[in-house]
C-alpha cells in the first residue's frame, strides 16, 4: 500500500466536509462537486465514502470527501468511528485532511458547536457553513454570524445547499484557506498540533458549557415557536392517538396498494396478453416461439405486470418520509420495539426492509450497539420486502375472492395486510427469543432528533419513485429475464419421448429435479411445479412467480397471469396456497441478502444461522399451515 | 436448425448474464494475482493514491 502522504504536497489539497446526519452536508457535497463524484466503500468496513473535487474561483482544484454524519468525535457506530479516525488522520489507506469544512443545521445549533468544538482541537483550518440559514431565517431564528465567528475563532458562512445559496462565499473562505496553505507548505510551517483526546465526563460537560455561552451570545430564539410542528406532533406523538393513526396510514396504505392498481396491473396484462398472442400468430411453431411466448413473455410479463404496486407503496412511503413522519414513527414504535428487545432506532432499517432487506440491514449502521445492530440484521429479512408482493399478490388473487367485508375494505387487502401484520409479528418474536436466549441485557436508551413537518417535494417524490421502479424494470428485463430463459430451457429439454403420456415438461431437466426433491416438501403440500419455482426463487423471492408462470406454461397452461391464476386456483388446493404464504413469510429466498449479512458483519457465521433459522421456520410454518388447513378439509 | 442455433446462442447468453458476477469476480482475482490489476482499497496492491 502506498504510504500516507499530505496531498496538498502531491497534488490537489483535500477538503473533508464534517458534521450531524441530516444537515445538509451531501447536498453542499453535490453543489460543490456536481457530477464530479466517486462512491466506494471505505477499506476493510461497509461505510460508504464519496470523494469528488471542484475547482474554486482561483482556478484551483480541491478534493473534497463527504464523511459519515457525526454528534462528536467520540464515536459510537461504525460510521462515527471512520469520521473520527479520517479527521485525525488514522485511517488505514486515506490521507489527512488538509481543510475542514463543518456544516450545521442553523436551526438547530447547539448540537453542532460540541462538534465545532472538538474539531478546533484537531488543529487543522476548519470553516463552519451554516447550512439551511433560509429555514432558520423562516422560523424566526437570529443568528449574528460576525459574532458566532468571532466566540468560535473559526470563519462561519451561511449556506443554502440545496439551492446553492452561499456557495460563491464559502468557495472565497475555501479559497483563502487553500492559499494560506500552500503558503505554510512552502515556508515549511508545520500546521497546529492535534490536541484532541477521548474527553472525561467533566470536559464533556465543559464543551456543553462553552456551547451553551456562545449560543446565547450569537443566537436569538424565535419570539414565536413552530407551533404548526408542535400542534401536529401533540397529536400525532400521543402514545394512544399516534398509534392509532400509524396503524390507519399503515392500513390504508395495503388497502390503496390492492385496489388502485388494478386498473393498471389489468392494462400491463392485456398488454403482455396481446403481445403473445401476436407472436404466436405471427412465427411458425417450433422451440423459437416457444422461448418467447412460454419463457420470455409469460415469465417477465408475470412479473412486471406488479408494476403498479410497486409504484403506489413507494409513493406512500417516500410522501411519509419527506413529511417527516417516519422519525415520529419510529419514536411511537420504541415502546413496542424496546419490549421485543430491539433498539428504537431499529425502527427505520425495518421500515426500510417493507422496500428491500439490503438497504434495510445497511441502514443497522446507525445502530451504536454491536448486539442492538445484530439483532436487527437478524430479523430485518422477515419484514415483508417488495419481492415477496408479487407472490403474494399472485396467490391471494387466485385463491381470495374478490368481495367486500363490512362494506368497506377489500378482503383480498385485508389478507395481505395480515401478511404485512404476520411478517412484523414474527420479526418482534425472533428478536425477543434472540435477545433472551443470546444477547441478555438491557436495550440502550433511544435518543432522535425529530425535524419540522415540511410539505413534500414533488419532483423529490417523482425521481425517487422513479427510481426505484426503474430498477424494478432492470431487474425484470436483466436478471430475471436470463433465469426465465434459463427455467424455460430446464423446462423444456430433453423433450418427451415417443409416445409419451404425460406433459412434456415431466420428462425435462427442470421436471426430474423437481420430482426427485418432491419428497422433501411433500409433507408441507407442495407440488413438483412448485420445487422447481422454488430453486431458482433462491436468487431472488418474485421469480418464483415467473417460474411458476414458465412451469405451467410450458406443461400445457396458457402463458398470461389471468390464466396462471385460473391454474393454480384449479391446480392447488387452499391448503397448499396457505402453506405456500406461511413458507414465504418466513423462507430466506434471497441470495443477495445473505450476501449483504456476510459484509455487513464480517462473518459467515451470521448468514449461515440467519439462513438455517429462517428455513427452518419456514418448514415448520407451512408444515403447522398445511395440515391445520387440511384437518379443516381445505385440502 | 437455425431455430435451434438461435436459441442455443440466447440461452447461453442468458447463462453468462446469470454467472457474471462470478465470472467476473473470478477474472478480477486471477489479475490481481498476477499483479495486473490493484487489490481493494487498504490491501497492499491497491494504488487508488492515498
Amino acid at each position: 500500500m502506498n504510504a500516507v502522504t499530505p496531498v496538498l504536497q502531491t497534488g490537489a489539497p483535500r477538503m473533508a466536509l464534517v458534521g450531524n446526519p441530516n444537515c445538509g452536508k451531501t447536498a453542499l457535497f453535490n453543489a460543490l462537486t456536481g457530477s464530479r463524484q466517486k462512491v466506494a466503500n471505505y477499506a476493510g468496513v461497509t461505510v460508504e465514502r464519496k470523494e469528488g473535487s471542484f475547482t474554486t474561483p482561483e482556478g484551483r482544484r480541491v478534493q473534497v470527501l463527504d464523511l459519515p454524519g457525526t454528534y462528536s468525535l467520540r464515536a459510537r457506530s461504525p460510521d462515527e468511528e471512520v469520521t473520527r479516525d479520517v479527521v485525525l488522520g488514522r485511517f488505514k489507506g486515506e490521507a489527512e485532511p488538509d481543510l475542514l469544512v463543518c456544516v450545521a443545521d442553523a436551526t438547530n445549533l447547539r448540537l453542532v458547536l460540541r462538534l465545532v468544538l472538538e474539531l478546533k482541537q484537531v488543529g487543522r483550518p476548519l470553516l463552519l457553513a451554516l447550512n439551511m440559514f433560509d429555514i432558520a431565517k423562516h422560523r424566526g431564528i437570529e443568528i449574528d454570524v460576525d459574532r458566532l465567528a468571532a466566540e468560535l475563532g473559526v470563519p462561519v458562512v451561511p449556506t443554502v445547499a440545496v439551492r446553492k445559496a452561499g456557495t460563491v462565499d464559502l468557495l472565497k473562505h475555501i479559497d483563502a484557506q487553500v492559499v494560506d496553505l500552500a503558503l505554510a507548505a512552502a515556508q515549511g510551517v508545520s500546521q497546529g498540533a492535534n490536541t484532541w483526546h477521548e474527553p472525561s465526563a467533566e470536559e464533556v460537560r465543559a464543551t456543553h458549557r462553552e456551547a451553551d455561552r456562545i449560543i446565547k451570545l450569537a443566537v436569538r430564539p424565535p419570539t414565536k415557536p413552530d407551533t404548526w410542528t408542535t400542534r401536529l406532533d401533540a397529536v400525532l406523538l400521543n402514545p394512544v392517538a399516534g398509534l392509532l393513526i400509524l396503524l390507519t396510514v399503515l392500513f390504508f396504505m395495503f388497502q390503496a396498494v390492492f385496489t388502485w392498481a388494478q386498473p393498471a396491473m389489468d392494462g400491463i396484462k392485456a398488454g403482455f396478453d396481446a403481445l403473445a398472442a401476436w407472436v404466436n400468430g405471427a412465427m411458425p411453431d417450433g422451440i423459437l416461439r416457444s422461448l418467447i411466448t412460454d419463457g420470455i413473455i409469460a415469465g417477465v410479463g408475470s412479473i412486471v405486470v406488479f408494476l403498479p404496486q410497486i409504484v403506489i407503496l413507494f409513493t406512500f412511503i417516500i410522501l411519509l418520509e419527506d413529511f417527516g413522519y417516519m422519525p415520529r414513527a419510529a419514536f411511537l414504535m420504541d415502546k413496542i420495539m424496546g419490549g421485543a428487545g430491539l433498539h428504537g432506532r431499529a425502527f427505520i432499517p425495518l421500515l426500510s426492509s417493507f422496500a428491500c432487506a439490503i438497504p434495510g440491514i445497511m441502514a443497522t449502521r446507525v445502530i451504536d450497539n454491536r448486539r442492538d445492530r445484530l439483532a436487527t440484521i437478524m430479523v430485518a429479512p422477515l419484514m415483508t420486502c417488495s419481492a415477496r408482493i408479487p407472490v403474494y399478490t399472485l396467490i391471494i388473487s387466485a385463491f381470495v375472492p374478490d368481495r367486500p367485508v363490512a362494506g368497506v375494505f377489500a378482503l383480498q387487502g385485508l389478507v395481505m395486510f395480515g401478511l404485512y401484520a404476520a411478517g412484523i409479528l414474527s420479526a418482534l418474536l425472533v428478536a425477543f427469543v434472540m435477545r433472551r436466549l443470546v444477547w441478555r441485557g438491557t436495550v440502550e436508551p433511544f435518543l432522535m432528533e425529530l425535524p419540522a413537518y415540511k410539505v413534500p417535494d414533488a419532483k423529490n417524490v417523482v425521481m425517487s419513485v422513479w427510481t426505484r421502479a426503474k430498477a424494478f424494470l432492470q431487474r425484470a428485463g436483466t436478471t430475471i429475464l436470463s433465469i426465465m430463459i434459463l427455467i424455460w430451457f430446464l423446462s423444456s429439454f430433453p423433450g418427451a419421448p415417443e409416445g409419451a403420456t404425460e406433459p412434456a415438461i415431466d420428462y425435462s431437466i427442470a421436471g426430474m429435479i423437481g420430482h426427485w426433491l418432491q419428497p422433501l416438501v411433500a409433507p408441507i403440500g407442495f407440488n413438483w411445479q412448485m420445487t422447481v419455482a422454488l430453486i431458482p426463487g433462491m436468487a431472488a423471492r418474485e421469480v418464483a412467480v415467473a417460474a411458476l408462470g414458465t412451469v405451467y406454461a410450458v406443461g400445457g397452461g396458457e402463458e398470461n397471469v389471468t390464466a396462471l391464476m385460473d391454474t393454480l386456483g384449479h391446480s392447488w388446493s387452499l391448503a397448499t396456497a396457505l402453506s405456500f404464504l406461511a413458507w414465504y413469510i418466513f423462507a430466506p429466498q434471497c441470495a443477495s441478502t445473505l450476501a449483504v449479512v456476510r459484509r455487513e458483519t464480517n462473518s459467515l457465521k451470521w448468514p449461515v444461522i440467519m439462513f438455517v433459522y429462517m428455513l427452518t421456520l419456514a418448514y415448520l410454518a407451512s408444515l403447522a399451515t398445511y395440515h391445520v388447513a387440511a384437518s379443516l378439509g381445505w385440502a | 436448425m437455425i431455430q435451434q442455433a438461435i436459441v442455443g446462442v440466447i440461452v447461453v447468453a442468458a447463462l453468462a448474464w446469470v454467472l457474471r458476477p462470478t465470472l467476473r469476480r473470478a477474472l478480477r482475482r486471477r489479475q490481481v494475482a498476477a499483479g495486473k490489476a490493484p487489490g481493494p482499497c487498504g490491501s497492499d496492491s491497491c494504488n487508488c493514491g492515498s
